[in-house]
């Protein structure tokens, strides 16, 4: 077959681009890496064997084995019915009720299976998008009525459906708004704009509740805890209070990760606690400058690339032990020397702690 | 009979009833095409091959939920949690904006590990500015042209319509040979 010469520009560029992103991983890497699955996959076996279900925790299955397979089996296909009777025998009475209901509730299905079918039956692409954004406010509103009422375990799976929400409504609305541009509806485009900072705002009150809880969680042990960070002209001045006392230092980087380990280093937090806590603020330069500040962006992280790329870091990374008990947690050694920070002389309280390796938990949501 | 003779879904339904051998061959048939997913794209060759190993990591944790699917392969499922890996990635590290500009040879490992010196300059040309691209042009354009795989299975692994594809595929060519110095990329012999 003759192809014509748009299809055949369009192959050649696939034929360089593959020659371009063709790179292949050692057999001895390959090995490594082998070996490291097959002994996951044989603990999950042995588990499985042994009565016991390794994967729970990552489904974040509250139920236990037995309820959930009830759930699976029964309560799932029955939800469309407990709709139907509801909306029948008690008017909308049940699901008002239901839409009261939070994580762990017993009529949360319910809630959610309404949204469902409410979300099915939407015409435009527009009127989902707006849903969803309705839909991510009502996760939150049941992420912080969880916290309220100390249902901390519950709450948990809140955090999760409120961030799966926020990013499922911000993943249409870009979509949406693409296809408007696409097909030239730059009024309907624009439409969107009001429903994209009504998700920013409730992105932003989530972020700062889950501020407060970390903070009030780490009282105890640090006293009241602020970390800010503010990012200019290629470099990093990080403010840091705990412990009743405030410091302020320098980093030649703008890496966030760089700026969550120096945090770490000083505090002992969790990775995900930091991340929680920090407060970022980038400082516009003028436009003139703009393309001098990326250049000194792109040297700084060029170099923290090398920097990572340590054998040390290599070799800590490598290590990665997986615990299944855990929410599919996974620790590393990971060597977060201060190097490139430059520590203010007001700052002399920070004996001891540049050297040490900490072993950190980074979570990991689940598929 | 050879594992190397096993079509995907019996190797799959093997894995998945405890044979290890199979959950091998799994690996070994996707290992190269995962970590090429991740390598050009990430910082460095350790956090691609980090990368790889979460992806079969989580592969094996959720072998026992994944069902064949009458119009997607196994691949489709696979590159979609590879692809949810990588934008945690992205997340932790936010340094795709700030690696704008950066030229192939500025990578800070592939600089040196090359298996073989490039001599196209293009070839150079395409890794700098396969970087400077959306997250979601850079996975259509390897899922498409490198991976060979359809739109409709690209669609599934970036959880959008077949539609949404096909015009993401269309803006992210339209993208980068804007970014080449000049469109003789397009007409070069190869």
């Amino acid at each position: 077959m003759i192809r014509s010469d748009q299809q055949k520009k369009t192959t050649d560029f696939g034929v360089l681009f593959n020659r371009a992103l063709e790179d292949r991983m050692t057999d001895a890497q390959a090995q490594q890496l082998k070996s490291a699955m097959l002994d996951a996959y044989r603990n999950v076996a042995s588990k499985q064997l042994s009565g016991g279900d390794p994967r729970l925790p990552m489904e974040e299955n509250i139920y236990g084995s037995f309820l959930s397979a009830v759930n699976k089996l029964i309560l799932k296909p029955m939800i469309p019915i407990i709709i139907a009777i509801a909306l029948i025998v008690t008017g909308t009475g049940t699901a008002i009720a239901a839409d009261q209901a939070k994580p762990g509730d017993t009529l949360y299905p319910v809630d959610r299976a309404i949204e469902h079918v409410s979300y099915n039956f939407a015409v435009s692409e527009a009127s989902k998008a707006d849903m969803l954004v309705q839909f991510a406010a009502e996760r939150e509103k049941e992420h912080a009525a969880l916290i309220i009422a100390g249902r901390t375990k519950d709450a948990l799976h809140a955090t999760e459906d409120t961030k799966q929400a926020l990013q499922k409504a911000a993943e249409v609305i870009e979509r949406v708004q693409a296809e408007h541009q696409e097909s030239n509806q730059t009024q309907a485009a624009q439409s969107l704009n009001s429903v994209e900072e009504k998700l920013n705002e409730i992105q932003n009150r989530f972020t700062e509740r889950q501020r407060e809880e970390v903070k009030n969680r780490v009282k105890n042990a640090l006293g009241e805890v602020e970390a800010e960070a503010t990012i200019r002209n290629g470099q990093t001045t990080v403010k840091l209070k705990y412990n009743g006392q405030e410091f302020r230092y320098t980093l030649s980087t703008t890496d966030i990760n760089s700026i969550i380990a120096s945090v770490q280093e000083r505090t002992g937090l969790s990775s995900a606690d930091v991340k929680a806590l920090l407060k970022t603020d980038t400082e516009d330069t003028d436009t003139a400058s703009d393309e001098a500040e990326n250049l000194i962006n792109t040297n700084t992280v060029n170099t923290n690339l090398n920097a990572n790329t340590n054998p040390t870091n290599v070799n800590a990374n490598k290590n990665l032990n997986y615990e299944y008990n855990n929410n599919y947690n996974y620790s590393y050694n990971g060597n977060t020397n201060g190097s490139e920070s430059q520590e203010e002389p007001a700052d002399n309280s920070n004996n001891g702690q540049g050297d040490q390796n900490q072993n950190r938990n980074r979570n990991e949501a689940g598929d | 009979m050879d594992l190397i003779q096993y079509k995907m879904p019996e190797l799959v339904a093997q894995a998945q009833a405890g044979d290890e051998q199979c959950a091998g061959e799994i690996f070994d048939r996707y290992r190269q095409a995962i970590y090429r997913f991740f390598t050009y794209r990430v910082g460095s060759r350790e956090d691609a091959e980090d990368l790889t190993q979460t992806t079969f990591l989580e592969m094996v944790m959720s072998l026992h939920r994944y069902r064949p699917q009458p119009n997607a392969s196994f691949s489709s499922w696979l590159f979609r949690i590879a692809r949810h890996r990588l934008i945690d990635y992205y997340r932790r590290k936010k340094t795709t904006v700030q690696l704008d500009g950066l030229s192939a040879t500025d990578h800070p490992t592939l600089q040196n590990e090359m298996s073989e010196p490039v001599v196209d300059t293009r070839i150079q040309i395409i890794r700098a500015q396969m970087r400077r691209l959306p997250e979601k042009y850079q996975t259509i354009l390897q899922l498409t042209l490198v991976e060979d795989l359809s739109l409709h299975e690209v669609a599934i692994i970036m959880e959008i319509s077949d539609l949404h594809a096909r015009v993401l595929k269309h803006r992210a060519l339209k993208k980068i040979k804007g970014l080449m110095p000049d469109n003789s990329i397009m007409y070069d012999p190869l």
